[in-house]
This record gives structure tokens, C-alpha cells and sequence, in this order.
């Protein structure tokens, strides 16, 4: 999977191409981890992301709270399949999608 | 029922008697008035008889004497006859010679004058003719003094050699007659209540039993005189002064009245008698009657009741029957969930008696399945029995082969054997191999199927049918083959859908049926039926209607892929996965579905199974679009449905994440199904693809 960050101050907007499912999260986990010190503001543009799989939603969830507390944490570019499945899960009630 | 019924019997009986005993006083009575009046009539005549004849006897007895003492006409025309006159009280003698000329008379004027002259004088002529001897007259005018009223009598001489007429003349009678009146009708009665009156021409009652009344008038006994009417042969009533109520007849006799008197309740006693005779024994009848008909019509009700009870056990019972009938038919669909090559439905709609429509389907092996359909003749508890042992037997010989006819045949030995009661069911069998599509088949008189093959075509399976089962244990069996292509349907039914009738009589048809089937939806089943209901049009089931219809999908293509389990080898599979599915022209939305399933399910084996390899098979059925993805591995037992759902009343942000991947999955197909089989996790996923 491609993870694309660019940095404005402290907003953080991470592009991902691919998908982000069980071999792919524990990838994205590791940017984050090393990305989100002073960021305010993360956003992600899934534009390019095929689908999310449980292991990506557990990526999400974690980061979410922790930009909650931080700032806030945006998702952008939903396709139809990521929506889906944020609904089946009730991900979609808790996670802030544009 | 009882009580108003009752009630209402036994007023009409009491209204029916009463007008019987009203109509039998009536007649009774009527009959009492006539026999009373037949009675006075008759004792009328009968005093009239006994005066004349009397009268008459004395007339010819004397008479008599004058022919034998003169012994013939001539030597009579010469006696002293003022001097016989006077011996035997007659007030006239006349003697007639052989030509009826009188030569000699007490009256002078009379002598010379021919007998011939008149009628009344005539009559005694027929004493010459040598028969008659004796011919004598009623009271009547003198032809030679017509003021006086004289009885006249005739007395032949030997062989008809003359005769002599002597009379007597009514004043003379007068005289004597209260005696002879006394002489004759001393102690006479009129039946047991009437009586005689003679009066004289003063009305004074001369002669009466009893004889208290001698010496009152007519008037004194309460007598209209005025009212007594001339005629001797009228009856009329009189209420006499005892304040009886009288029929009573009178006569003229010698100048003097006789009043023959009878009671009107002369006949009282009898007819009183009589009718409570008969009310008693009518009453008897009645009520014998009603006791009858009472019990007739209890014991006919406990008898409705009966046949009613007996008729709802009966109903009920074939309500049982039917049931147990309709569940010993598989009718659970689809009955191989998990079998993608084809699939089978069938229903059965029994008439309203118990029928004996069946059909059947089963495994021979792995590689075969048969179904059938059958009809077994008549309806009723025998057929459902026949119905039960014929299907029986198919299966259980079925077991023992793979070639339809050699089945049918074998069925057919078995069940003609025992059939005492000529029952025979027709049969169409078939036996596919899911596989290769081809279908082996043989048909026991059944009506020919109908293949719809994938392009919507219609194929009417028509094979020489051998005979019905169980007619005849000798009879030959065939077997056919057809080879099914994926899409095609096959549709068999039984005559009760082809003779299903509509209110004007018409029959379903082949043609019908042929038409419906081409329009039918994949339900092709429910919708034949709905067809047939429509064209019914409310006249009522005669028969069983019986469906069933097998869809042959086509054996699917299979790809497989076996990997160690690893985190590493994921994305092989993945790949994989992705490659199928593109080759396949799936849209991105269904493989990006199939591949998170994948996921969740590829990362619950590596990190909780403790397999060490696991295969990826991806079945598809291309005419139907079904998918299936079979996850096998070797690990530890591990059922993933047994994985409990994630408590939806804590909140999203702090459920804990297990169980998230199998909920994934689950709502990303359409079924998931796990068997441990060879000692082997199998994890079965199937997702449809459907236009959108």
C-alpha cells in the first residue's frame, strides 16, 4: 500500500492508495505512530483506496481516539465498499466522513 | 328438537281425533237416522202387507167355499148368491163364465157386462188361462157404483172354466177393523222404541200399544193432524206430547189413519255405544301412534347425531391422514443448500379427499441423484397406502441401482406381486449426474416433462412410456438419456394440473401449460400454480396437483490455492482471489467485498488456528453467478460462527475489536457455513452476484 503525507503546520492529511486490510495496516500503524506528535488535525483521503478490512478499522479507531483528544481526525473520499463497511460495523456513527 | 316437536305432535294428534270423533258422530248419526227411517218404512209396509193379506186370505177362503160347493160356473150362476152373501159376509158376488162375461151378480145392472169393459175388471181374466187360481185387488172405487169403495177378490173354477169375484166393501171393513186391527198387531212393536197408531176417521185412537192411549185423539198424543201429509210414502216429525221427538209415516186404510211412530233416538243407544267404541279404540291407536312416532323420531335424531359424529371422526381422521400424507413428502427447500450443481423444489396440493400424488428425490451416491414424481390411481385411504408402500419401495430399491429401468422394473415386481386391490401408479424417474448434466430417465406411464433449456426454449421429453407400476409384474421398463446444460430447468407435474378444470368445464391442457411454464419466473413452480388457479377460476380441485422441477446449474469451475499459513503467504491468496474473480468480469464493489471476507477470515486462521497450511477454493456457477470460497486448514477446531457477536449496547468507540472480522464477514456474504470434516476446518462462504 502507498501512504502519502502532507504536513501543514499541524495538520496532517494522509492519502493511501491500495487497500488497507491485515499486511497493510500494521504499515500504516507505524507512519502514524511516528506522524502524529503536535498534529491537531489529521486527514485522510481515501480517495485511492480500494477497501478496509477489520484490521484497518482497528488502525482507525485507535488513531481516532487519539486525535479526538488531540484535535480532530477527518476521512474523506469514502468509496462505496469503505462506506459499507463502516456502516456494517457502526464505524460510521464514530468516525468524522466528508 | 324434542320437546316442541313433541308438543306439536301430540296437538295435532288431539285436533285429529277430536275431528274424528266429530266426523264418526256425524256419520254415525246420519247412518242411526237412516236405519231409522229405513226401519219405519219397512214396518209400514209390513202392516200394510199384513192387512191386505189377511184381508186378502179371508176373501179366498170364503170364496173358496163357494167353488167347491157349486163346483162350476153354471151351477153358481144359478145359486142363491144374496144367501152366500150373507154366510160369508161378502157384499158382492159375481159370477164370470169362460168368456169373462159376468152371468151372474148380487148386482143386477151387472149381469151380461163383459169383464173385457175395464181395466180393473180386466185384471181378473188372467183366471181363466187354467194357471191362475187366485188373484185378489187393494180397496179401490166399484167400476158399477163408483161411490163405494170395494175390496175385490177372484177365485177360479177348475181349469179355468169361469170364476167367481167376491167384495167386500170398505164400510163393511170399518166395522170390523178395530178388531182385526187388535188381532193382527196385538204385542207389535217397531224396533225397540216404536209403536203403531190407528185411529178412525173421528181421530180417536183405537188401537195402540201400549194401551193406555186407547179412547185420546191424535190431538191428545201431539199430533199436528194438520201436518200429516197425504202421502203414505212421506216421512214427517212429530214432537209428541211425551216430548219424544218421532219419525212417523201414515197411512189410509178403510177410512182409517195408521201411524207407524218411531223415536229419532231409536238407534241412540247404538251410536253412543258405537262412537265411544271407537273413540276408545282410536285413542288407543293415537296414542300408540304418537308413542311410535316419538321414538321414531328420537331414536332418528340420536341416529343424526351418530352419523354426524361418526362423519367428524371420519373428517378429522382424513385430516390426519393428510398431514401425515403431506409430511412424509420432503418439503423442506432447498433441500441441498450447500449442493451448487442444482437445485430442486416440488409441492403438492392434495384435493380435498386424500390423494395419492407423490414425489420423491435422493442421493444413490455421491455422484447421482434421483428424483421422481408419481400419481397413484383413485383416491381415498386406499391410494394414500399404495401412495406410501410405492414410494417406499422405489427408494429402498433404488439403493441397489444406478439405471432407472432396471428401478422401475424391479419396483414394479414387487409391488404388482401383493396388489390384491389393483391399484397402479404411474412414475417418471430420473437419475442426473451433476457432474456431466446427463440424466438417465424412464417413464411408467406419467405424462411427458418439460425442459426449458437456458435459452428459454421448450422441450416436451416425450419417450414411448412403458406400462403403469404394479399392473403387471412381466412389464418391461427403458431407460433414456438427455444431457442437461447449465440454465436448463425441468418441470414434472401430474394430471391434476393438466386436468384442472375452470367453471365452464375446459381443461388446463398441454398447451396451457406449455405457455406457463415458457412465461414462468426461476419460481417456475409457483408460478405454473398460480397460472392454474387463475384459469380455475374457483371450481373446485378434483385431483392432486404436483410439482417438481429441478434447475441444473452445471457443475462449477473450481480454482484452488494452497498456501502455508503465514502473514506472509496473505497476499498470495489475496492475489489469487483478485486474479478469479477479474478473469471472471466481476465488478470491483463484489471482489473488493470477497477480498475483505478473505481478509478477516485468512487473518483469524493465521493468528488463532495453529494451522500450518490452508487451501482457498473458489467454486463458481457461471448461469447462476454463484460464488463460493472454501477456506480449508488443518488447524485445531475452531468454528467461527460460534464467535459471539459484538455487544451493540456499548458504545462503538469502546467495544473491544473481536469478533469485528467474523461480524464483517458475515454481513459481507450471503452464507457462511463451517464443517470440521477429515479432521479439517472448512469455512464456506457464498456470495451471489446479482445485477444491479
Amino acid at each position: 500500500m502507498e501512504i502519502n503525507k502532507t504536513q501543514e503546520g499541524s495538520k496532517l492529511n494522509i492519502s493511501l492508495v491500495g487497500r488497507l486490510d491485515t499486511v497493510t495496516s500494521p504499515q500504516l500503524q507505524e507512519v502514524l505512530d511516528s506522524s502524529l506528535d503536535g498534529v491537531t488535525e489529521l486527514a485522510f483521503d481515501f480517495a485511492k483506496l480500494d477497501y478496509i478490512s477489520s484490521a484497518g478499522l482497528r488502525v482507525l479507531l485507535a488513531t481516532n481516539k487519539k486525535m479526538v483528544k488531540a484535535g480532530k481526525m477527518i476521512i474523506r473520499n469514502v468509496n462505496d465498499v469503505v462506506q459499507e463497511v463502516f456502516d456494517m460495523t457502526g464505524f460510521a456513527d464514530i468516525l468524522n466522513i466528508e | 328438537m324434542s320437546t316442541s316437536f313433541a308438543h306439536r305432535l301430540v296437538i295435532g294428534l288431539c285436533v285429529l281425533y277430536l275431528v274424528a270423533i266429530a266426523i264418526i258422530w256425524r256419520v254415525g248419526s246420519k247412518y242411526a237416522a237412516h236405519q231409522t227411517e229405513e226401519l219405519l218404512q219397512s214396518a209400514q209396509q209390513d202392516l200394510i202387507v199384513t192387512l191386505n193379506d189377511y184381508l186378502d186370505h179371508l176373501l179366498v177362503a170364503n170364496a173358496l167355499k163357494i167353488i167347491d160347493q157349486c163346483g162350476s160356473y153354471e151351477v153358481a150362476a144359478r145359486a142363491d148368491l144374496a144367501e152366500y152373501c150373507k154366510t160369508y159376509g161378502f157384499d158382492e158376488i159375481n159370477v164370470v163364465d169362460i168368456k169373462g162375461i159376468e152371468i151372474a151378480s148380487t148386482v143386477p145392472i151387472i149381469v151380461g157386462k163383459d169383464m173385457h169393459r175395464h181395466p180393473l175388471t180386466a185384471e181378473f181374466l188372467k183366471l181363466l188361462d187354467g194357471v191362475t187360481l187366485v188373484h185378489t185387488q187393494k180397496l179401490r172405487p166399484s167400476v158399477s157404483e163408483p161411490n163405494k169403495r170395494f175390496k175385490y177378490c177372484g177365485v177360479a173354477f177348475k181349469r179355468g172354466r169361469g170364476f167367481i169375484q167376491v167384495g167386500y166393501e170398505e164400510e163393511h171393513f170399518k166395522q170390523g177393523f178395530p178388531i182385526i186391527f187388535r188381532t193382527l198387531t196385538q204385542s207389535w212393536r217397531i224396533g225397540h222404541k216404536g209403536y203403531y197408531v190407528f185411529a178412525n176417521a173421528e181421530t180417536n185412537v183405537i188401537v195402540s200399544e201400549p194401551k193406555n192411549r186407547v179412547g185420546l185423539t191424535l190431538s191428545d198424543l201431539g199430533f199436528d193432524i194438520k201436518s200429516i201429509p197425504d202421502d203414505e210414502n212421506t216421512t214427517f216429525r212429530q214432537v209428541l206430547s211425551d216430548n219424544t221427538r218421532c219419525l212417523c209415516r201414515s197411512t189410509i186404510f178403510a177410512g182409517h189413519r195408521l201411524i207407524s211412530v218411531i223415536p229419532q233416538n231409536e238407534y241412540q243407544r247404538n251410536l253412543t255405544l258405537f262412537v265411544a267404541l271407537f273413540a276408545v279404540i282410536l285413542f288407543l291407536f293415537l296414542a300408540f301412534l304418537t308413542s311410535m312416532l316419538l321414538g321414531a323420531a328420537k331414536s332418528n335424531e340420536q341416529l343424526k347425531a351418530f352419523i354426524k359424529e361418526k362423519q367428524d371422526r371420519m373428517h378429522k381422521e382424513m385430516q390426519v391422514a393428510k398431514t401425515i400424507q403431506a409430511s412424509a413428502l420432503p418439503c423442506v427447500f432447498p433441500p441441498y443448500p450447500n449442493i451448487l450443481e442444482f437445485d430442486i423444489f416440488a409441492q403438492m396440493k392434495a384435493a380435498k379427499q386424500i390423494g395419492g400424488d407423490f414425489y420423491d428425490f435422493f442421493f444413490l451416491d455421491n455422484d447421482h441423484i434421483a428424483f421422481l414424481i408419481a400419481d397413484v390411481s383413485g383416491k381415498g385411504i386406499p391410494a394414500a397406502m399404495f401412495m406410501m408402500t410405492a414410494k417406499t419401495t422405489i427408494r429402498s430399491i433404488a439403493s441397489s441401482s444406478n439405471a432407472p429401468a432396471d428401478i422401475l422394473a424391479k419396483a414394479n415386481a414387487r409391488l404388482a406381486e401383493n396388489n390384491d386391490a389393483d391399484m397402479f401408479v404411474t412414475v417418471w424417474l430420473g437419475i442426473l449426474d451433476p457432474k456431466t448434466g446427463i440424466l438417465t430417465y424412464s417413464n411408467a406411464g406419467h405424462n411427458f416433462p418439460i425442459l426449458k433449456r437456458a435459452n428459454k426454449s421448450i422441450e416436451w421429453i416425450r419417450s414411448k412410456p412403458s406400462l403403469v407400476l404394479a399392473a403387471m409384474p412381466e412389464a418391461k421398463y427403458k431407460s433414456f438419456e438427455i444431457t442437461l446444460r447449465p440454465g436448463d430447468t425441468l418441470f414434472l407435474y401430474t394430471d391434476g394440473i393438466t386436468e384442472a378444470v375452470n367453471p365452464s368445464m375446459e381443461l388446463f391442457g398441454d398447451k396451457r401449460l406449455e405457455d406457463a411454464v415458457t412465461k414462468a419466473s426461476s419460481h417456475i413452480c409457483t408460478d405454473v400454480e398460480a397460472d392454474v388457479m387463475k384459469f380455475a377460476n374457483g371450481a373446485e380441485q378434483a385431483d392432486d396437483m404436483t410439482m417438481l422441477s429441478l434447475k441444473y446449474r452445471g457443475a462449477p469451475i473450481t480454482r484452488e490455492k494452497t498456501v502455508p499459513v503465514s502473514l506472509v503467504t496473505m497476499p498470495d491468496v489475496s492475489g489469487f482471489l483478485g486474479e478469479v474473480l477479474h478473469a471472471a468480469d466481476c465488478p470491483q464493489k463484489f471482489i473488493s467485498e470477497l477480498q475483505i471476507a478473505n481478509d478477516e477470515i485468512l487473518s483469524n486462521i493465521v493468528k488463532f488456528s495453529g494451522a500450518k497450511e490452508v487451501t482457498l477454493r473458489i467454486e463458481h456457477v457461471p448461469i447462476v453467478n454463484i460464488w463460493r470460497l472454501s477456506y480449508i486448514d488443518d488447524g485445531a477446531a475452531w468454528n467461527p460462527m460460534t464467535v459471539a457477536e459484538p455487544d451493540t449496547t456499548i458504545p462503538v468507540a469502546d467495544r473491544p475489536t473481536r469478533g469485528l472480522g467474523v461480524l464483517l464477514y458475515k454481513k459481507l456474504a450471503d452464507q457462511v457455513r463451517y464443517v470440521r470434516e477429515n479432521d479439517q476446518n472448512v469455512i464456506q462462504l457464498r456470495k451471489t452476484l446479482r445485477e444491479y
